[in-house]
């Protein structure tokens, strides 16, 4: 007789955050002590890599500023850095028919023409062509939580909050070496000029029957995970 | 040797989540074949635009090591049938998307020891 499934055995994505907390990964820490040698060795090799990203993405920045769209895209990007936002959720473990409320909290408010909130499940499938490993994405579905073409967004009204319905018959979400599937929760900022920003939220999506475990292995551990 | 999977009751090996997988395998040889067990598992495994990945969710003995064909020793092909129930999974469901698709496998392998190992697979769905 086979063991019982354990989440941990599944390829389900394994939730990472408390209800309610923002939508992010936390980063684990290496804990152990780092020999001298390897800071000798690795710490120039390091520096030097990051001057070569460093000046790979100002190439990559100054050929899209030549366009009309790329000067669009970075000046989005720079405006959506300079205003954070925050992405919260109801419940960071939903299942296929669930409502999910979700808050988006602007840190710095400011003008905005346009804010869209998105419910997104992408397919990334990532294969070798040649030497190089290639992830190709398809969006499966798009759901539009919330379009304000007048958004009105202030110290004290600092927080816009929707909801959605996962769609019953959604696929979960799903994570294998070379394969994903995933659902996130996206928002769209069109600043002054059509100057847009994008940024995204990792939700996890379980099968009705594995939530219940889920939230069962949460209580069992003391709530967090 | 040959190994013949078939799943039942569900002639289209459509299974709810969680729900017992259940069937039987068909074993026939000509004569007396000694093996080393008989292991039936389910697996899932990707396909599409990205490399494969699989994963055996369970595996059961389905027969002892020993022989096949014992029971009716003789001339011409012998056949053992053997009925199988194994526990039920509760994800991932069957996908069938643009990039990725996932199917879910019953695999039976007779092992033999440096010999292959005759093998056969038959698709089920979970939903």
């Amino acid at each position: 007789m086979a063991k019982l499934q354990s989440l941990e055995d599944l390829p389900v994505p394994q939730p990472y955050s408390k209800p309610g907390e923002v939508l992010g990964r936390q980063l684990g820490t290496a804990t152990g002590k780092t020999p001298l040698w390897v800071y000798i060795i690795f710490g120039p090799l390091i520096v030097l890599l990051v001057v070569a990203l460093g000046a790979l993405l100002l190439v990559l920045m100054a050929f899209m500023l030549l366009t009309p769209s790329g000067r669009d895209k970075i000046a989005g990007g720079w405006l959506g850095f300079r205003r954070p936002i925050a992405i919260e959720a109801s419940a960071d473990l939903v299942s296929p028919g669930d409502t999910l409320e979700i808050a988006v909290r602007f840190m710095r408010p400011g003008p905005l023409q346009r804010v869209r909130v998105l419910l997104r499940c992408t397919e990334h499938a990532t294969y070798r062509r040649g030497t190089d490993s290639v992830t190709d994405t398809h969006v499966v579905e798009e759901i539009e939580v919330l379009d304000d073409t007048d958004p009105h967004v202030s110290e004290t009204a600092n927080i816009i909050r929707c909801e959605v319905e996962v769609p019953p018959a959604a696929m979960h979400s799903f994570r294998s070496t070379n394969n994903k599937i995933e659902w996130e929760v996206v928002v769209e900022r069109t600043f002054a000029a059509r100057r847009t920003d994008e940024q995204e939220g990792t939700l996890v999506v379980l099968p009705l029957g594995l939530r219940a475990k889920a939230e069962q292995d949460r209580t069992l551990s003391g709530g967090g995970m | 040797m040959s190994v013949t999977i078939t799943i039942r009751p569900a002639g289209d090996g459509v299974f709810e989540r969680g729900s017992p997988v259940t069937g039987e395998v068909e074993l026939s040889c000509q004569g007396r074949l000694s093996h080393s067990g008989v292991k039936l598992e389910l697996l899932w495994e990707t396909s599409g635009k990205g490399t494969r990945d699989s994963k055996v969710a369970r595996e059961i003995d389905l027969l002892p090591p020993g022989e096949l064909g014992i029971a009716m020793a003789g001339p011409g092909e012998q056949s053992t049938r053997v009925p199988f129930s194994v526990p039920g999974v509760e994800a991932p469901l069957t996908y069938h998307g643009t990039l990725i698709k996932i199917e879910w496998l019953v695999r039976v392998r007779v092992l033999r020891k440096l010999r292959f190992d005759p093998k056969n697979e038959a698709g089920v769905v979970i939903v």
